[in-house]
């Protein structure tokens, strides 16, 4: 009897400490996600109360709306160029200062430090290193004799601009990596050595399957991220003249997540808003446990 | 003894009185669009308006580039009581939504404001579907300028600026510069901003008898032909190539102020920009030339309103400083802080003003003709609206969409949105 008591108190006086993060999932996370879902079968402007329209944007979105399309469009090509890009890129990095090289320290914290540049200020930087005039990439092609694209200002070329802007942050998956490489014991590769194993055979052979759970992490955080894509296009993508909208070249870039906020922020149709969402949340999900289900045949668990 | 009373006398009603003034001051929230400098000038205006109204305090915050709080604020009850952070383009929205409060029953019962004292297609402006929503105490008009050195430079007379459309197409191709790899070095000028020039060709985007979307009008059709054939002419890699190299508009690199555009469009800024950005600048004035069956001296006139949100329970204080500001005091004290152009006309024509703030003397004039319009459509989807005609422009312009198809699938666009809402 005491003893309950006691548990009783003890669960109270626990949950009293975590009611902080509670309340707030509860308020902030648990609700609105709750409330989008319900928004998302209502026409809903905020000021109105929500009118249920059932399944009506759904079928618009999917049916009539030419510009979710786009976007859809625009958002898989960085899934399927920009994504296994940066990833390789992030790899190749992490590979290379594992190595004993000088500087190391150095060079690592060099490669982290875009990643912790705020994204709204490395788009402002990166405006003007795609400046097709003025800007870094061109004057270095103009030197070596091309004249470099319109970047972004031309449709055939802002999408690659965003990947090769997305390269430059893969700090943040690199230094994963680098956790993962440190993590494979070091007496593979010397009895690899022994054996007489190249360096190619060792990174296949060892480096890679040891590293796949690593490699599965980054790849899941990378697609979720690649789909919700929104910081540096919303800001780099406004056009020249006035009135285009988030998005320009010609829709070029316009991604998901752009199309989503100027629905919710600048025509106010949250109802549909949060049925673009929702149809987000699926896409990831499905995307997620794809990834997940086919880890199995490529991914090496320690143990197993 | 009788000092004494005296002295006790008068110290009761000094008391009396200044905690009737205290107990009876009524604090109002106003939230504004005008940020940095200008606020700081609009604040000291706003202490004229304490000085005459000692029982109201005005507190202002700005909420500068954060503007969707505003509705999401109304909607949560914790709206302003006061707001000038709108625009009128918005109006028919925030009108539509239910998130102002009509104006009419002050405006009947007031001294201050009546509509004949605005100028008509301004006042106009104010109102949806019959009610009044807000009232303006600035504005702006738009035109041409032009750098009277490239014009002198080109063999052009610097006082005879283009009368008509085919004139002006003659002078961008002589302001316009190549070099010798066949690069823009500079343009004469870069036509856009398709509500506008739809209004110059003679269009409309809105029957207001019928309520019908016009994107796809005629006129409207041709403008926007106009400006597929300017891209085409002086190629479109050209002309995104170089106007990409333009700076922001709003700062010292703006390409008129730095010689890379011949001409451009502006407002009443002007005179601020060349006094910040170049003051050896020596330019003049155009309104923007029309074709055949088009409208002469249109200009598109906009700014901020004043509006007084739902759900406010000091709508009378509001309305107070909503009077006052958009009065004639305060449309004069902000047009010389801000060089705008004021919506009174009275005001506007005001002498002391014009000497004060000489460039409103153009605008005015275009004011006062038959062909101003506001820079909106008065429609509750209208960013949305804004924003098809942008890309429509971007896809005719790019020359990957035909104007007429473009601003037909606009038009079904729009009135899909606006059907929905209704």
């Amino acid at each position: 009897m005491l003893q309950l008591k006691k548990k009783h108190r003890d669960l109270a006086t626990g949950l009293a400490f975590i009611s902080p993060w509670i309340i707030g999932f509860l308020a902030f996370v648990l609700y609105p996600l709750v409330a989008s879902f319900y928004y998302s079968f209502t026409q809903f402007n905020i000021l109105r109360p929500p009118r249920w329209i059932g399944l009506e944007g759904y079928a618009e979105l999917l049916f009539e709306d030419p510009l979710f399309w786009i976007s859809i469009k625009n958002t898989l090509y960085m899934l399927v160029f920009g994504l296994p890009l940066s990833l390789i890129v992030s790899l190749l990095l992490a590979v290379l200062l594992n190595q004993d090289i000088r500087f190391k320290a150095f060079f690592r914290t060099l490669f982290y430090l875009p990643s912790i540049i705020p994204a709204v200020a490395s788009a402002m930087l990166w405006l003007w290193i795609f400046n097709p005039q003025y800007g870094l990439i061109n004057s270095v092609l103009a030197a070596v004799g091309i004249r470099g694209p319109g970047w972004l200002v031309d449709p055939r070329w802002s999408k690659p601009a965003f990947i090769i802007m997305g390269l430059w942050g893969v700090g943040g998956s690199m230094v994963i990596y680098l956790a993962g490489l440190q993590g494979i014991p070091e007496q593979l590769y010397e009895a690899a050595e022994i054996d007489g194993a190249s360096w190619m055979q060792q990174f296949t052979k060892i480096t890679l399957p040891m590293l796949s759970p690593t490699i599965l992490f980054n790849l899941i955080m990378g697609t979720i991220s690649m789909l919700q894509y929104f910081t540096a296009p919303y800001i780099m993508t406004r056009g020249v003249g006035t009135n285009v909208p988030p998005g320009s070249p010609l829709n070029s870039t316009l991604f998901y997540s752009v199309l989503l906020f100027q629905n919710a922020f600048a025509y106010f149709k949250m109802g549909y808003a949060s049925a673009m969402a929702w149809i987000l949340f699926v896409l990831i999900m499905i995307a997620t446990l794809v990834l997940f289900r086919s880890s199995a045949r490529w991914v090496y668990y320690e143990g197993q | 003894m009788r000092r004494k009373w005296n002295v006790l006398v008068i110290g009761l009603l000094v008391c009396l009185l200044a905690s009737s003034t205290v107990l009876a001051k009524t604090k109002i929230t106003y939230w504004t669009g005008w940020g940095g400098d200008e606020l700081e000038d609009l604040k000291v205006v706003i202490e004229d308006f304490h000085k005459a109204n000692p029982d109201i305090e005005v507190e202002t915050t700005t909420i500068f580039g954060a503007y969707e709080k505003l509705l999401t604020a109304i909607a949560g009850g914790r709206g302003p009581d006061v707001v000038s952070a709108i625009w009128a383009s918005q109006l028919a929205g925030l009108a539509h939504h239910g998130a102002l409060q009509p104006l009419d029953k002050y405006i009947e019962a007031s001294d201050v404001v009546s509509p004949d004292d605005f100028f008509p297609a301004i006042w106009k402006s104010f109102t949806y579907q019959g009610h009044v929503w807000a009232l303006g105490a600035t504005t702006n008009t738009n035109f041409e300028a032009y750098n009277k050195d490239f014009f002198r430079e080109a063999g052009l007379d610097p006082e005879t600026p283009p009368k008509n459309l085919t004139e002006f197409e003659d002078v961008i191709r002589k302001l316009t510069k190549w070099d010798a790899n066949g690069e823009l070095t500079r343009l004469g000028y870069l036509p856009g901003g398709l509500l506008k020039l739809g209004f110059v060709f003679g269009g409309e985007w809105l029957n207001e008898d019928t309520g019908e979307i016009t994107a796809d009008h005629p006129r409207n059709v041709a403008a926007l032909e106009w400006l597929g054939d300017f891209w085409a002419e002086y190629g479109v890699d050209n002309l995104q190539n170089f106007t990409a190299g333009f700076g922001n508009y709003w700062s010292p690199n703006n390409p008129f102020m730095v010689g890379k555009l011949a001409i451009q469009s502006y407002g009443e800024w002007i005179e601020q920009f060349q006094t910040r950005y170049n003051p050896s600048l020596d330019y003049g004035l155009f309104a923007t030339p029309a074709p055949e069956g088009g409208r002469e001296n249109v200009t598109t006139f906009g700014g901020s309103v004043f509006a007084i949100p739902v759900g406010t329970k000091k709508a009378d204080a509001a309305w107070r400083f909503v009077e006052w500001i958009t009065g004639p005091e305060g449309q004069k004290k902000l047009a010389k802080v801000f060089v705008n152009m004021p919506p009174r006309v009275e005001v506007a024509r005001d002498p002391e003003l014009l000497e004060a703030v000489p460039i409103l003397q153009f605008g005015l004039g275009l004011l006062e003709g038959p062909n101003a319009f506001g820079d909106y459509v008065p429609v509750p989807v209208w960013e949305q609206y804004l924003a098809e005609m942008g890309r429509a422009e971007e896809a005719v312009t790019r020359g990957v969409a035909k104007a007429d198809e473009a601003l037909k699938e606009v038009r079904a666009t729009i009135e899909r949105e606006y059907q929905k809402i209704q």
